[in-house]
């Protein structure tokens, strides 16, 4: 969709024909610049603004994609950014004709970072509906809802235990700043849940934030030996991820600095781009044999973890639970990345909650529900979508972008490029001193808190006493499309 | 030298892994009688302890171990020596595919030939052949050193961005990325110093081709 910004030139010189306290720009502290603020022009990831003759004008409105980081970061609220309705001539939409002209002028493909962006069906279309006097329903304000959850019991000796089944996903030190990794593992300590490495190794200052680290083993195997493995309260093979399925991680090499590529042990500035595939696992047996091997480096104490995007869902999991895994995780393809390719974010995968209901089947089918948990991934925003999840079949959930807008990113899908506004995913000091860690923290464990409370409210209306109790026909759909790829019968007389 | 022997006839890998990992701390040498090719023998060993091993092993064999120094008195299979992080793994016979995969340390000998795929992803670390090897040697390789005295197959050091790989004998072809580029004396001195270390007898050090990458960044960046 498109937006229209705009700067109102009388609120951004309004203290005396000059503009407000630029705070940003101390992270510079040139003095000569201090009297000018140009905060919208160097804050907008997609060079909407430019200069003239010495006042920042919002251009190029075409390249905005409604981040409102300029908005968010003008000291006098000058900026406003609206979406206007779609100017669509038939299916040539302004911004279809804008990309290509984009690869037209360029001869490349777009790359950029989130995941799917487009209408697709979501945890929306479900409601889950009230216990009455059928069943009645619970008291929020006086009467327990448990929240606790365990898994990955089936083999491993240490379970992940965790107060809340609200887990963070894997997002790799690399893409991310130190900070931003700081600040997610103790928003996960203090709402009594875990983190995540992802694949770019773990880092000590991690590793002692957080009271429960998952260690991810993908198929780069960066920072991967045996004393990172053991670090880990679970281990994570990641297949693949929702948002590019089909392709390994990306790191480019702008953000390939010097303490990463140390932590990688890959060549600085290079291209981290991990094979689409585990080179050594192109098969059921070989993902068997992966699970044995790295059981036996870890003594059998920790979980290990399967994660996969959304395509062949059932089959896929059938083979993980066979081949041993204690957690398997689908990664829906409104999974996020850090960067990837447009074209296999919009057009590949599986929704989330069709992938949820399929695996939860297919661990039925072979009869290792009880044994193998379920962790469903991508597109997870709030209590209601948890508890749906929950209800669709999934033990616990991933939530990734949902908690780096907890501490700050707006989502304007620049993560690739290193130059984050918000110090979330940069590795320039400058704009990393702008994360304050300890603050962040306490939102992701505010909000990863307030997700779990939005949960038990819907569990307990529903008449459960635990997140866990809530199944498929505490759902009703308001879309057929929603009921078509879940099973869950539409609300009112209940036909598909 | 304070020896422990284990007889790995009825034991499953988690039963030698664990009993090795036990000794390990005690003893300065373990030796494990009838391996009989299991997998992931002597797995994610972290002392700095000798381990031999009286026959063939299995796929993964000396899996992240660091700082262990591994002898395998027979033939090894697939992914032996896989990211190892320190230490050494010696194969006195032949090996399968992907030999010192994934490698960040230490060094992987194996003294016959192996299958292909030899140090894909490794990181830094030195791989020696003593015969030939097999199709994409080196593929994916982000450091270290690949050393073949035998042959090797089409596509070497396929999109590698780092590291370099030496060849004594023939080479198919080379992969994306791939070029020659001419040997040191420098290099011959290196080499010399670190096959001799592992009793290769070479007549001729500066007979070796050198295969280095050709760009950091191959695919974006331009």
């Amino acid at each position: 969709m498109p937006y229209r910004v705009e700067r109102n030139p009388d609120l951004c010189k309004k203290n005396f024909g000059r503009p407000g306290c630029c705070w940003y720009l101390c992270d510079d502290r040139d003095e000569k610049i201090c009297g000018k603020c140009f905060s919208c022009f160097n804050n907008c990831p997609h060079g909407v603004y430019e200069i003239i003759q010495g006042d920042p004008y919002p251009l190029n409105q075409e390249k905005c994609v409604g981040c409102r980081i300029c908005l968010e970061m003008c000291p006098n609220r000058a900026i406003e950014v609206n979406a206007i309705p779609e100017d669509a001539r038939q299916g040539w939409g302004f911004p279809d004709i804008v990309e290509i002209v984009r690869q037209s002028q360029t001869a490349s493909y777009k790359l950029r970072s989130t995941g799917a962006l487009r209408r697709i069906p979501d945890f929306d279309d479900l409601v889950v509906i009230p216990a009455q006097v059928s069943r009645p329903p619970i008291d929020k304000y006086r009467e327990p809802c448990g929240t606790d959850v365990v898994l990955g019991d089936r083999y491993a000796e240490n379970p992940l235990k965790i107060d809340t089944p609200i887990m963070i996903g894997a997002m790799s030190f690399g893409a991310l700043s130190k900070e931003a990794k700081m600040a997610l593992a103790i928003g996960s300590s203090l709402a009594g849940t875990v983190t995540n490495t992802g694949e770019g190794g773990m880092l000590p200052e991690e590793r002692e934030l957080a009271d429960k680290l998952i260690a991810q083993y993908a198929s780069g195997r960066f920072g991967v030996s045996a004393d990172y493995l053991n670090k880990g309260d679970a281990i994570e093979i990641k297949i693949g991820q929702g948002a590019k399925s089909g392709m390994g991680g990306h790191l480019l090499g702008e953000k390939v600095t010097a303490e990463v590529s140390k932590i990688r042990n890959i060549p600085e500035g290079s291209d981290a781009l991990s094979p689409a595939r585990h080179m050594d696992i192109v098969g059921p047996e070989d993902l068997s044999m992966k699970i044995s091997q790295l059981r036996e480096i870890t003594d059998w104490k920790v979980p290990i973890m399967v994660k996969f995007a959304s395509g062949k869902v059932a089959s896929d999991v059938k083979i993980a639970a066979k081949g041993g895994a204690d957690i398997i995780v689908v990664d829906g393809m409104q999974g996020g990345t850090g960067a990837g390719p447009e074209v296999i974010m919009e057009h590949s995968g599986v929704p989330s909650l069709a992938s949820i209901v399929e695996a939860d089947l297919a661990l039925k089918e072979i009869g290792l529900r009880d044994q193998v948990s379920l962790v469903a991934a991508g597109g997870v925003r709030s209590g209601a979508d948890l508890a749906k999840a929950i209800a669709l079949g999934a033990d616990a959930v991933y939530i990734a972008t949902a908690a780096l807008i907890s501490i700050g990113c707006r989502v304007c899908q620049m993560c690739y490029t290193g130059t984050c506004r918000k110090g979330i995913a940069t590795q320039d000091l400058s704009l990393r001193h702008r994360l304050d860690y300890k603050e962040m923290g306490k939102n992701v464990a505010n909000y990863i808190k307030t997700m779990t409370d939005e949960a038990c409210m819907l569990v307990q209306q529903a008449g459960n006493t635990h997140i866990s109790k809530l199944e498929k026909e505490n759902l009703r759909s308001l879309t057929l499309e929603a009921s078509a790829l879940t099973g869950v019968p539409m609300a009112g007389v209940g036909k598909i | 030298m304070e020896i422990k022997e284990i007889n790995a006839e009825n034991l499953t890998p988690r039963e030698i892994n664990s009993q090795i990992k036990e000794a390990a701390k005690d003893y300065d040498k373990i030796l494990i009688k009838n391996p009989n090719a299991k997998h992931y023998l002597a797995a994610g060993v972290v002392d700095d302890t000798e381990i031999e091993f009286d026959g063939s092993v299995g796929y993964f064999a000396g899996t992240m171990c660091d700082g262990a120094k591994i002898k395998i008195n027979g033939n090894a299979g697939w992914f032996v020596g896989d990211n190892i992080t320190g230490g050494e793994v010696i194969v006195e016979g032949s090996a399968g595919d992907g030999a010192g995969q994934g490698i960040y340390d230490g060094t992987v000998v194996v003294k016959e030939s192996v299958g292909s795929r030899t140090g894909e992803i490794m990181k830094n670390g030195t791989i020696i052949i003593g015969g030939n090897s097999g199709f994409m040697t080196g593929i994916f390789m982000m450091g270290g050193r690949i050393i073949i005295l035998g042959d090797v197959g089409d596509d070497v050091a396929e999109s590698i961005i780092r590291g370099v790989v030496y060849v004594k004998g023939e080479i198919k072809s080379l992969g994306n990325n791939a070029k020659f580029d001419e040997l040191t004396f420098q290099d011959s001195l290196e080499l010399e110093e670190t096959l001799s270390k592992y009793e290769f007898d070479i007549d001729d050090y500066s007979k070796f081709k050198k295969i280095v990458p050709k760009s950091t960044r191959p695919f974006y960046g331009h």
